[in-house]
């Protein structure tokens, strides 16, 4: 995979690259930091637009950039192939840490739109080949987010990205506490059943 | 990939909340006791939860981050080589759960502990208040004892003095006033007297307490007109005079009360107050 666009990197043997994800992380365990900076090539954009978007602070987002992968270097043993890819295993504790930093910090959460208006100097369309299938997953996912009903929508975002609980999302929008445990179950079944495709890749 | 297993739905809801709410940290543990078509939701839920972040525009961090990061892992791996280590330990953060487990249980010890001391003061309260009542009920009971001795004692004495009353050939004998003070409070007496003239009962009804500094006395009258002492009398107001005696002396013909100084006399000196020579046998 060919990294995001950024500065050339500490040098790392070019065999790195030919890596799929797990070898990079067996690399890591053997102690490897190089492994770490091509796993920060490649998952970097994606942690760092995940992490703004919760947290809308980029000071914030580098520190958690920083925690993320320094998690990876220290925990990489334990990194389980049967529980999730290497990209997930990134977003999940990616995503936890902000979340954590998010309550601890009491960060307003901004809808989506406002985050995204606010912040259009950092965003950089990655290149390369190796990006073709990130590309593409962006877009299914953009495609498949858009298509979900927007109460469903709006309620796996408060959970997803405002990492607020369905009790918590009830009583912030008044919408019955049943209600948001249903909208959000049918919104993840009815992506997981329309990126079936892209969640094989990752199995 | 696809599964369609009704009993699934309250374990999919399940997963797509725990997962969604962070509910483990290192995502829900893969050997959970589950079918296999729950392990596959679980993990095809996990998933999508990694790919939701394909949506957003990545954005490349901030210059320096890379080369801090690296910094810092240099630093780390320097340290390693300087010296020989162990192998490095896994670092993991105390679990959540014990870190709210360890302020729960030092509160916990602390409401234990004022229980138990709360507890034992309650204890020694009630120990405390067991023996006052104790010892209440041991005197109620020798109180108890006490009257019922003086109960058996009066009913052995009643019982006597039935016996007496109606034994066979008992006479009576009544005492009437002799001076007006007596006869207008009704004052009256009746002796028992057995057959053989040896025990006897007197009761005396209505007689006002004597006067300060004096006293009334029994007399048993002879033939010959003298006197034996028959006792002080002890009257009350209000409450029956009962005297009784084993002996009677002999030859008595009259008994009569008087007035006498306090302690009694040797011989009649006051007045009669109350006098009886009538003997009637009733049975």
């Amino acid at each position: 995979m060919e990294p995001a666009d950024s500065p050339p990197s500490s040098p790392g043997p070019s065999c790195l690259k030919s890596l799929d994800d797990k070898e990079l992380v067996r690399a890591i365990v053997e102690r490897d930091a190089d492994a770490v900076a091509e796993l920060f090539d490649r998952y970097s954009g994606m942690l760092t637009a995940l992490s703004l978007r919760i947290l809308n602070d980029p000071a914030d987002v580098e520190e958690i950039l920083q925690e993320t992968f320094l998690q990876v270097w220290n925990q990489a043993a334990r990194y389980d192939a049967k529980r999730s890819s290497v990209s997930t295993w990134l977003v999940l504790i990616a995503r936890s840490r902000s979340i954590d930093r998010l309550r601890s910090r009491q960060v307003k959460l901004r809808t989506a739109t406002a985050a995204r208006r606010e912040n259009p100097e950092t965003h950089t369309s990655p290149k390369g080949v190796g990006n073709v299938l990130m590309q593409e997953r962006r877009r299914r996912l953009a495609e498949e987010m858009a298509s979900l009903p927007q109460e469903q929508r709006q309620v796996l975002e408060l959970a997803f990205y405002g990492g607020m609980t369905q009790s918590e999302i009830a009583e912030r929008t008044g919408i019955p506490l049943g209600t948001v445990k249903t909208r959000t179950l049918l919104a993840m079944k009815k992506l997981r059943r329309a990126l079936r495709e892209e969640i094989g890749e990752l199995l | 990939m696809e599964t369609n297993h009704d009993g699934l739905e309250p374990i999919e809801e399940t997963i797509v909340e725990r997962l969604l709410e962070r509910l483990n940290d290192d995502l829900v543990p893969a050997n959970a006791a589950w079918e296999a078509e729950a392990q596959t939701l679980l993990r095809e839920y996990t998933e999508l939860l990694g790919l939701m972040p394909y949506e957003l525009e990545p954005t490349t961090p901030r210059s320096g981050v890379k080369q801090r990061l690296m910094e810092t892992l240099s630093g780390k791996a320097e340290d390693r080589d300087a010296a020989p280590q162990p192998a490095e330990a896994v670092v993991s953060p105390a679990p959540r759960w014990l870190k709210a487990a360890l302020p729960l249980a030092a509160s916990f010890a602390i409401v234990l502990l004022g229980v138990v001391g709360w507890q034992s003061f309650e204890m020694a309260q009630r120990e405390g208040t067991i023996d006052r009542l104790s010892e209440q009920l041991s005197a109620v009971n020798i109180e108890k004892t006490e009257q019922l001795a003086q109960y058996r004692e009066s009913l052995e004495r009643m019982q006597q003095q039935l016996s007496l009353v109606t034994s066979r050939g008992v006479e009576i004998c009544t005492l009437h006033p002799k001076v007006a003070e007596a006869a207008e409070t009704g004052a009256r007496g009746t002796l028992f007297v057995t057959s053989d003239h040896q025990r006897w009962y007197l009761r005396i009804d209505d007689l006002e307490p004597c006067p300060l500094g004096r006293s009334y006395q029994l007399w048993f009258v002879m033939a010959d007109g003298s006197s034996v002492n028959g006792g002080v009398l002890d009257v009350r107001q209000g409450v029956e005079l009962e005297v009784t005696s084993d002996s009677m002396p002999d030859g008595t013909v009259a008994v009569n009360v008087t007035l006498e100084p306090p302690g009694g006399s040797d011989s009649p000196s006051g007045p009669t107050i109350l006098y009886g020579d009538e003997v009637m046998q009733v049975l």
